[in-house]
């Protein structure tokens, strides 16, 4: 127990510090770690991952200098969208009549890996798009915002464009959250940047706040189900996650964006090839 | 040219207050719970199991405490579409805890 407890625990620091550097939340980081590190089953490692997918996001959330970047507005229309997916993921993997859920580990493992693959390749394809405007005086429109850039040292503007695209992926991040145990944010995070114009720190800022919203029907639905059973290693997870987020948050505020985006393209790769070619 | 919105007024930090203290609160019963399993867990596993339900209970009514406080905000701000929005997200989240438990 004692092995199991501490080995969650630097899985929970690293998960955080990565997923509040990142944006994602750090389920796409933990819920391999406590596969194949701690041995849970999958739908175990997504239960929990889900937990701590919700303490990172409440953590750096209702944190001041996260909030300057997060943009509410686009936040609350999205969350319309994500939790609707994150409900609906839930029939996938809630136990049939038979107790077997309809999706089975090895195919969620799949899901995971392709998922984690494509957003992947969008990061690398769109590596250096910024996404702002230098202009004061232009019009940002209803749902973009102004924020401080510290690559260039002062306040830009962007637009939110393709919002019904936005909702669209928003619908299947929700999904894929619930059944794979992450919060949405490999999927919201590059869509935000890559596609709707939206800066990758408000991109980021904005997907942490929506991740732990999205996260709950899926962390409900897992304890329900009696996949929460192990309370020494989800406290482990929760804990080493709350403090992994303000390591990443600390890193992540005097990082460049280019790093930030190759890191996560590094670990998102890899973590797809393993998925889908060694599990 | 459109003002963009600000998220740290004053109401905004006041709305805040809450979830901050159900963190707080939920991170001190995980930590309790997390000491109590390690030493003994085993004697007592329905402490831990308690102490632990607590902890994440209250973490997990933190983002449901997020969006009632960005509710408010936006209501002052009289952003209805938004006030709307959260509103469909509150009753979706209520929905499923009664649905599913």
């Amino acid at each position: 127990m004692l092995e199991s407890a501490l080995i969650t625990i630097l899985a929970g620091v690293g998960a955080g510090s990565l997923g509040a550097l990142l944006g994602l939340g750090g389920g796409v980081f933990l819920v391999p770690m406590l596969d194949i590190l701690v041995g849970l089953p999958f739908r175990t490692a997504a239960g929990i991952s889900l937990l701590t997918v919700i303490a990172t996001s409440s953590f750096v959330s209702l944190d001041n200098n996260s909030r300057r970047y997060v943009n509410t507005r686009l936040a609350m229309l999205l969350l319309t969208h994500t939790v609707l997916g994150a409900s609906l993921g839930r029939l996938l993997v809630a136990p049939g009549p038979d107790g077997r859920p309809l999706l089975s580990d090895v195919v969620s493992g799949r899901i995971f890996g392709v998922t984690a693959l494509v957003v992947a390749l969008v990061m690398l394809h769109r590596l250096r798009r910024r996404n702002i405007i230098r202009d004061p005086l232009a019009s940002v429109g209803v749902l973009g915002s102004r924020i401080h850039d510290p690559d260039s040292g002062g306040a830009v503007g962007y637009r939110v464009s393709r919002l019904p695209l936005a909702l669209g992926l928003a619908l299947v991040a929700g999904a894929i959250s619930t059944v794979v145990g992450v919060g949405g944010g490999i999927l919201l995070v590059p869509a935000l940047n890559s596609w709707c114009g939206v800066p990758m720190r408000a991109a980021a800022a904005t997907s942490v706040l929506m991740i732990g919203v999205t996260a709950v029907p899926g962390a409900i639905g897992h304890y329900v189900d009696n996949y929460l059973t192990m309370p020494g290693l989800e406290a482990s997870a929760v804990l080493g996650v709350l403090a992994g987020s303000r390591l990443g948050f600390w890193v992540g505020a005097r990082s460049r964006v280019l790093y930030l985006k190759l890191l996560m393209a590094v670990i998102l790769t890899s973590v797809g090839v393993f998925y889908l070619f060694f599990r | 040219m459109t003002t963009p919105p600000s998220t740290t007024n004053g109401s905004d930090s006041r709305a805040r207050v809450l979830p901050r203290a159900t963190l707080l609160a939920g991170t001190s019963l995980l930590g309790a719970g997390w000491v109590v399993a390690l030493t003994v867990g085993q004697t007592w596993p329905t402490v831990t199991r308690v102490l632990v339900d607590l902890g994440l209970a209250a973490v997990v009514s933190v983002p449901i405490l997020n969006v009632v406080a960005i509710m408010t905000v936006e209501w002052q701000r009289r952003g209805r579409l938004f006030v709307l929005a959260a509103a469909a997200v509150l009753l979706m989240l209520v929905a499923n805890v009664f649905w599913w438990t």
